[in-house]
C-alpha cells in the first residue's frame, strides 16, 4: 500500500512538474513578452539549481526578467547593482555596532546576497576583489564574514547580467569565476513582433501581471525529481565526449578545437549539462535525457567556460559557430 | 523480479523492431547473396564454356539463386540485438527512450524515486514502441551491391558471345549418346543373330564384348571414344573370330584325318592352297561332306568350301586365305560394327569440319585407306586409325591390319603394294558385296597366289610416311593426332 502511494505520488509528481513549469513559463510570458529560449534557459538553470549568466546589450529586460522570476517562483530577491567602488561587504554584510540599553555590541548586517534570487547587474563592472566575494556565494550557498560561515536561503542563485558591448571600464570575469554560472544566456534583440508587444505592454493599454506560479518548496521538489531522470550510458557519453572534444592539448581533440580554442571547458560544463537536460527532459515530458536535450542546453554550458584563441579572434570565428560544430559532431 | 517483468515488456514490445531489422537484414543479405551468387555463375558460365557442362545455365542459375537464399537467410536468421533493436527505434523518433529503458532494466534496481521514475520511464518506453510504426524503420536495399548484381548479370549473358564450344560440345555429346544408345541396341540383336550356330563358350566371349561394347558407348564423351570403343570390339570380334576358325581347322583336320584324307588335313593345317589343290585332287566333294558330318557349322562351311574347290579342281590362295581367317562373309556383328563406325565417322566429319578437329584414331584419310593393304595380312601397312578414316565405307576385311602399332609393329617384315606389282601379272580380286547402304570393297591381293606384290617395308616406309603425313595435314587432325601418326612412322622406319 506503502508502495502504491509512493508510486502515485512519484507519478503525481512528474506530472505536476511539467504542470508547474508550464504555469511558471505562463506566468512570466504575461510581463516577458519574447525571449523564450532566454526564459526557457533561466528557468532550466534555476530548477537545476544553477547561476545564469545573461549577456545583452542595455534595454533588453534582463533586470525585469530576474524580477519577474522572483515574483513568479515567490522568493526573497535582491537586486546589486556592480559598480567599480563596490566592496564585498556590501554585497556579503557586515558587522555594525549596534548600541542598546545594555551596552554596544556587534550584530551582523545580511547584505544583499541574503536573498535567494540575487541579480548581480552588470557583474563585470565590479572589481575582481568584489566579483570573488560572490564566488563562496555562488559555489557553496554560504558566505563567511569575520570567520563565521553563514548559510544562504535555499533554493539559491546568482543571475548576473553584463553588457558585451561597453567594455572601458569594466573587469573582465576571471574563468574561475564563470566557471561557476551554469548557464551564459545570450538575450537578442526582440524580433518586430515581439518589439511591438513589449510596446503594447509597456506605454499601451495591455497590462498584464505575473502571478505567483511556484514557492520555494516546490521548486526543490522539482529540482530532487529532475535528478533521478535516468540518463543512457550512450547519451551520458556524448556529452562527455563533447566536454573533452572543447581542451585542445588532448590527442583526440578534433581540428576546429586545436586551431581556434585556447582551453576546454571544466567537469563542471559536464555536470552543469547533464544536470539542465535532466530538466528539460521532464519539461518536454519525458522521463529520460535524449541527445536533443544535450544539444539543447550545451551552447549555453559551454560558450562561458571556453576561450578562443589568437587564431579565432583573427579570422573572424565566434564562440558560437565553434561550439555548434562541436555539439554537431560530438551529439549524436 | 519487478525489473525481469519489465524487461519482458520491454522485449516484447521491441519485437516489432527486430522483426523490421530482420527484414531489412534479409534484404541486404539478398542483395550480397546476389551479387555473390552472379559473381559465381559468371565465374561458371566463363569455364563452362570452355570446359564442357551439361546443363550449366541451370547449374549457374541455381548458384545464383543459392547464394541470394543463403545470404537472404544467414543475415535474417542472425539475432538482432536488444540495444542495435533499440537504438533503431529510437531513431524513428523514441528520443532514446528505448535505450535507456533497456539499461535501467539491466541495472540493480534502484530506490524510491529513482526506481519509480526508473518505472515511468520503461512504462513511457513500452506505450511509445508499441504506437511506433516500425515502416518508419526504413528498408535500405545496398544499392552499390544491387548494381554490381545487375553488372554481372550482364556479363553472365555476354558469355554466350565466348568463342567456346561448351553448349556445342554438350549438344553433341547429346546426340551421341543417343545415337550410341542406339547403336548398342542393334549390336545387341546382331549379337543375338550372331550366336547362331556358336558353342556356349563362344557365345560368353560375344556377349562380354557385346556388354563391354555397350559400357564403353555409354561411356564416350565424344565421336571418337565411340570409334575408339568399335574398332576395339572389332579386334576383339576379329580374334574371336580367327580363334574360332582355328578351332574349327583343328576339328576338320582331324574329321579328315580320321576319313583318311592326311594330304587334305595337312594342306588345310599348314594353309597351302597348292597343297590343298592337290589333295583334293583325289577326295570327291561326297567324301569330305561325309567326313564332316556331326562336325560344328564352321567346320562343316570349311569342309563345304573344300567340296566346292574339289568339284572345280583347285583351291585358290583366297579361298584358302577365306578359310584360314575364318568367313570371308561378314558376320552379322561385323556387319552391325561397320555400320556404326561409318555412322560415327560420318557424324564425326561433320563435327569436324564445325570444329576444325579430327578424332583421334581415326586420321586416314579416305585416300589413302586403301594403301599398304595386304593380301595376305600377315602385314598390313595400315592401322585401324588409318582404315577408320574420314569417308568411313571402302574397307579391306581381308587385310584387316586393325590392331594397334605396338602391338604389330615387329611384324612388318614384308608390305604388299599393289603398285609394285608387276602390271602384267597384277591380278586384283575385288569382291563388292552389298551390306545395306554401304559397300565395301574387298581386295584380296594379287591373284594365284602370287607374292610378287610383297616388297620388304623398308623399300616403301618412307614414300608411305611422306604420303600419310600430306594426308594427316589435309585430314585437320589435332595436334597430337598427327604426332601419333609420325611416330607410327618414325617408330617402324627405326625398325
Amino acid at each position: 500500500m506503502r508502495e502504491r502511494n509512493r508510486k502515485m505520488n512519484t507519478n503525481q509528481s512528474i506530472e505536476a512538474f511539467a504542470e508547474k513549469y508550464a504555469k511558471i513559463r505562463t506566468e512570466i510570458a504575461k510581463e516577458m513578452i519574447g525571449q523564450e529560449d532566454v526564459v526557457e534557459h533561466l528557468l532550466l538553470a534555476v530548477i537545476a539549481g544553477g547561476n545564469v549568466l545573461l549577456e545583452g546589450v542595455p534595454g533588453l529586460g534582463k533586470t525585469h526578467l530576474v524580477r519577474i522570476l522572483s515574483k513568479t517562483l515567490d522568493l526573497p530577491f535582491s537586486r546589486i547593482q556592480f559598480t567599480p567602488d563596490l566592496m564585498p561587504a556590501d554585497i556579503t554584510g557586515t558587522n555594525i555596532l549596534i548600541r542598546t540599553e545594555k551596552g554596544s555590541s556587534f550584530r551582523f548586517q545580511q547584505g544583499p546576497l541574503f536573498a535567494s534570487i540575487v541579480l548581480a547587474d552588470e557583474i563585470n563592472r565590479a572589481t575582481p576583489k568584489t566579483q570573488a566575494a560572490l564566488l563562496e556565494a555562488m559555489q557553496e550557498h554560504s558566505v563567511t564574514v569575520a570567520g563565521e560561515t553563514m548559510r544562504l536561503p535555499e533554493p539559491y542563485f546568482v543571475l548576473a547580467t553584463q553588457n558585451p558591448v561597453e567594455q572601458e571600464g569594466t573587469y573582465p570575469l576571471p574563468e574561475a569565476q564563470l566557471d561557476r554560472f551554469l548557464f551564459k544566456v545570450l538575450v537578442p534583440f526582440p524580433t518586430l513582433k515581439e518589439l511591438g508587444g513589449i510596446m503594447n505592454l509597456t506605454i499601451g493599454s495591455a497590462s498584464q501581471e505575473a502571478g505567483k506560479a511556484a514557492d520555494a518548496a516546490e521548486l526543490l521538489d522539482m529540482r530532487e525529481t529532475a535528478r533521478q531522470v535516468p540518463v543512457a550510458e550512450s547519451v551520458q557519453e556524448s556529452a562527455l565526449r563533447l566536454v573533452l572534444a572543447t581542451h585542445p592539448e588532448t590527442e583526440d581533440a578534433p581540428e576546429i578545437t586545436k586551431k581556434y580554442l585556447r582551453f576546454g571547458a571544466s567537469p563542471r560544463a559536464a555536470q552543469a549539462i547533464l544536470s539542465t537536460a535532466r530538466v528539460r527532459a521532464l519539461e518536454q515530458g519525458r522521463y529520460n535525457v535524449a541527445y536533443e536535450d544535450i544539444r539543447y542546453v550545451a551552447p549555453a554550458c559551454l560558450r562561458h567556460r571556453l576561450a578562443l584563441n589568437f587564431a579565432a579572434v583573427t579570422e573572424g570565428k565566434d564562440m558560437e559557430s565553434i561550439v555548434a560544430e562541436l555539439v554537431e559532431n560530438y551529439v549524436k | 523480479m519487478k525489473g525481469y517483468d519489465g524487461m519482458n515488456e520491454l522485449l516484447r514490445a521491441l519485437r516489432p523492431v527486430k522483426n523490421r531489422i530482420r527484414l531489412g537484414r534479409l534484404l541486404r543479405g539478398a542483395a550480397s547473396g546476389l551479387a555473390a551468387g552472379m559473381a559465381a555463375a559468371l565465374i561458371l558460365l566463363a569455364v563452362t564454356s570452355f570446359v564442357p557442362l551439361e546443363g550449366r545455365w541451370w547449374i549457374a542459375g541455381a548458384a545464383a539463386a543459392g547464394c541470394v537464399l543463403l545470404g537472404a537467410a544467414v543475415n535474417a536468421l542472425r539475432p538482432v540485438d536488444n540495444r542495435e533493436a533499440a537504438r533503431t527505434a529510437d531513431r524513428c523518433g523514441l528520443r532514446e527512450r528505448t535505450v535507456t529503458a533497456l539499461e535501467m532494466a539491466d541495472r540493480a534496481p534502484a530506490d524510491g524515486k529513482a526506481a519509480e521514475i526508473a518505472a515511468a520511464q520503461r512504462q513511457d518506453a513500452c506505450a511509445h514502441l508499441q504506437a511506433l510504426d516500425v515502416r518508419k524503420i526504413r528498408l535500405t536495399v545496398p544499392k552499390k551491391r544491387l548494381l554490381a548484381g545487375a553488372v554481372l548479370l550482364a556479363l553472365c549473358a555476354g558469355t554466350l558471345l565466348i568463342p567456346g564450344g561448351g553448349d556445342r560440345i554438350v549438344s553433341e555429346r547429346r546426340i551421341l549418346q543417343e545415337k550410341t544408345s542406339r547403336m548398342a541396341e542393334e549390336i545387341e540383336e546382331a549379337e543375338a543373330a550372331e550366336e547362331a550356330g556358336k558353342t556356349e563358350k563362344e557365345k560368353a566371349e560375344l556377349r562380354k564384348l557385346t556388354a563391354d561394347l555397350k559400357r564403353e558407348l555409354e561411356d564416350s564423351r565424344d565421336d571418337v571414344d565411340a570409334l575408339v570403343a568399335v574398332d576395339k570390339a572389332e579386334n576383339r570380334l576379329e580374334e574371336i573370330r580367327q580363334k574360332t576358325a582355328g578351332d574349327a581347322i583343328s576339328e576338320l583336320a582331324d574329321a579328315l584325318r580320321d576319313a583318311g584324307m592326311d594330304a587334305a588335313a595337312q594342306a588345310l593345317e599348314n594353309g597351302n592352297a597348292a597343297e590343298m589343290s592337290a589333295a583334293l585332287s583325289e577326295i570327291s566333294a561326297e567324301e569330305l561332306k561325309e567326313a564332316a558330318e556331326g562336325l560344328s557349322g564352321e567346320a562343316q562351311e570349311m569342309a563345304e568350301q573344300m567340296a566346292q574347290a574339289a568339284q572345280q579342281g583347285e583351291m585358290s590362295d583366297a579361298q584358302m586365305q577365306a578359310m584360314q581367317s575364318g568367313n570371308s562373309q561378314m558376320s552379322a556383328m561385323q556387319q552391325a560394327l561397320e555400320q556404326m563406325k561409318a555412322a560415327l565417322g560420318a557424324g564425326q566429319g561433320s563435327s569436324s569440319q564445325q570444329s576444325g578437329e579430327s578424332p583421334s584414331g581415326s586420321s586416314g584419310s579416305g585416300g589413302s585407306g586403301n594403301k599398304g593393304q595386304s593380301a595376305n595380312g600377315a602385314g598390313s601397312g595400315t592401322t585401324n586409325e588409318e582404315e577408320n578414316g574420314g569417308g568411313g565405307g571402302n574397307k579391306s576385311s581381308a587385310s584387316k591390319g586393325n590392331r594397334s602399332p605396338e602391338y604389330k609393329e615387329g611384324e612388318y617384315e614384308t608390305i604388299y603394294d599393289p603398285e609394285k606389282v608387276n602390271t602384267a601379272s597384277r591380278d586384283v580380286m575385288t569382291e563388292q558385296q552389298q551390306l545395306g547402304k554401304d559397300s565395301v570393297q574387298i581386295e584380296t591381293g594379287p591373284g594365284k597366289g602370287s607374292l610378287e606384290g610383297n616388297v620388304p617395308y623398308r623399300q616403301v616406309i618412307g614414300e608411305y610416311a611422306e604420303t600419310e603425313a600430306q594426308a594427316a595435314e589435309s585430314a585437320h587432325l589435332t595436334r597430337e593426332q598427327k604426332e601419333w601418326v609420325d611416330e607410327y612412322f618414325r617408330r617402324l622406319t627405326e625398325e
